[in-house]
């Protein structure tokens, strides 16, 4: 808060002014008032500008038309019913030029979706592409195979090891546990048998997804 | 006002009986608010469009120039701060006053800065330039105050701000007022002034 020389708050003295201090309040600076001819004259000049603004500020009166105009604009508010009520009433007076202006803002908004056709069937993983492979060559168990080359020799064959088929030039298919590829999978009765391996391949390795197979 | 089953047009009539009789203080409010005789216009087109939507709740026997003007002023407070917010629009809370860099000493009459009849002399048009001059905060509370003769607590209310900020705007905003008087009444040859 901003004090004057004389220690009193500028606020309070405006507000003394304007008689707007609690009574003990303006009676106690009325009394510094009367008491202090500097403090006197900073109020009396305070007072003088107040009177002056209120006297001599001229508010310019307002123009003809704008009453008019917010009669008018008073009238355009009563006027505006509800928007439900607005296109009932519109549909209601035209009613064959709303149904035809109805029908074509439809095909605006249905016709991009039409001229599309319908959906296409998209794979569900576009990325995975599938080739149709048809192999010839020996099944063999894949995890003896393995561990045979790693010359491990204390192997024990199990059930639960995986048939394969090696080719010619020694590449080992592996079939997926899925559909005609489980029947391959864990029949070993098949071993060092030779067969011919129909199917799809899967991405970028030797997985066959067995549709067929046929012993040569 | 509790209108009941009264027709609209009745209502109509009723509000515009009350609110038409305060379109010249409400417009020349506006235009001191504004400066710009246009927006004025808006501005009060708006406050009576607002007043009427929502006369159904003004109360009947309550002060209407007070419910109006805290309209006016609440529309007048929402459309300069949106107006403030874009560039290139002066934000007049940090618009400071330039007073000269002269100084003035007493005249041989003893006219000084606290001589309430240096203010008496100035000419009507001075008083007008100096509370056009002000800022928009200040001269909205001296308007509504000095001019309109509102209480504190309801320029509060109208503008939306404490009490104290009222005082002190009022306070210092008269201190401006009396700073550009002064140098007005120097220019008029009321004061001798030097050069520093």
């Amino acid at each position: 808060m901003q004090t004057n020389k004389f220690s009193i708050p500028q606020e309070k003295l405006a507000a003394y002014v304007d008689r707007e201090l609690l009574e003990d309040e303006q009676e106690s600076l009325s009394q510094k008032f009367e008491h202090d001819k500097s403090l006197r004259e900073m109020l009396e000049v305070q007072q003088s500008i107040k009177v002056r603004v209120k006297d001599n500020v001229q508010l310019e009166k307002a123009p003809v038309h704008l009453r008019a105009r917010i009669r008018r604009k008073l009238v355009e508010l009563e006027n505006i019913p509800g928007f439900v009520a607005q296109i009932t009433e519109i549909f209601r007076m035209h009613t064959t030029k709303s149904l035809m202006a109805t029908a074509f803002l439809l095909t605006i908004i249905i016709y991009p979706w039409f001229s599309k056709g319908l959906p296409q069937h998209v794979p569900s993983n576009p990325g995975i592409t599938a080739t149709y492979q048809v192999v010839q060559g020996k099944i063999i168990c894949i995890d003896c195979e393995q561990l045979h080359s790693a010359h491990i020799k204390a192997i024990k064959h199990s059930n639960l090891h995986r048939a394969g088929l090696k080719t010619a030039n020694g590449d080992i298919w592996e079939f997926l546990d899925y559909a005609k590829g489980s029947e391959l999978l864990h029949d070993f009765s098949r071993a060092n048998k030779t067969y011919q391996v129909e199917g799809y391949v899967f991405s970028n390795n030797q997985i066959l997804n067995v549709t067929s197979y046929q012993k040569l | 006002m509790n209108w009941g089953k009264k027709n609209q047009l009745e209502m109509k009539r009723q509000f515009e009986n009350i609110a038409f009789q305060y379109m010249d203080v409400l417009y020349g409010t506006a235009l001191k608010m504004t400066k710009d005789p246009i927006e004025a216009e808006d501005l009060v087109q708006d406050t009576y469009l607002k007043a009427y939507r929502f006369f159904d709740k003004f109360e009947e026997g309550t002060n209407f120039k007070a419910w109006i003007f805290k309209i006016l002023t609440n529309t007048f407070i929402n459309k300069y701060r949106k107006k403030s917010k874009q560039p290139n629009q002066v934000d007049f809370e940090k618009v400071e006053f330039q007073y000269s860099e002269e100084t003035v000493e007493k005249s041989p009459d003893n006219i000084r800065k606290t001589d309430k009849n240096l203010y008496e002399k100035l000419f009507d048009d001075k008083i007008n330039n100096a509370l056009d001059r002000l800022s928009t905060e200040f001269r909205l509370v001296v308007l509504l105050c000095d001019v309109h003769g509102f209480a504190y607590k309801e320029i509060a209310e109208f503008a939306d701000i404490p009490i104290g900020t009222v005082m002190s705007r009022l306070s210092r905003g008269r201190k401006h007022l009396q700073e550009m008087l002064f140098e007005y009444a120097a220019e008029e040859g009321y004061i001798k002034r030097q050069k520093k």
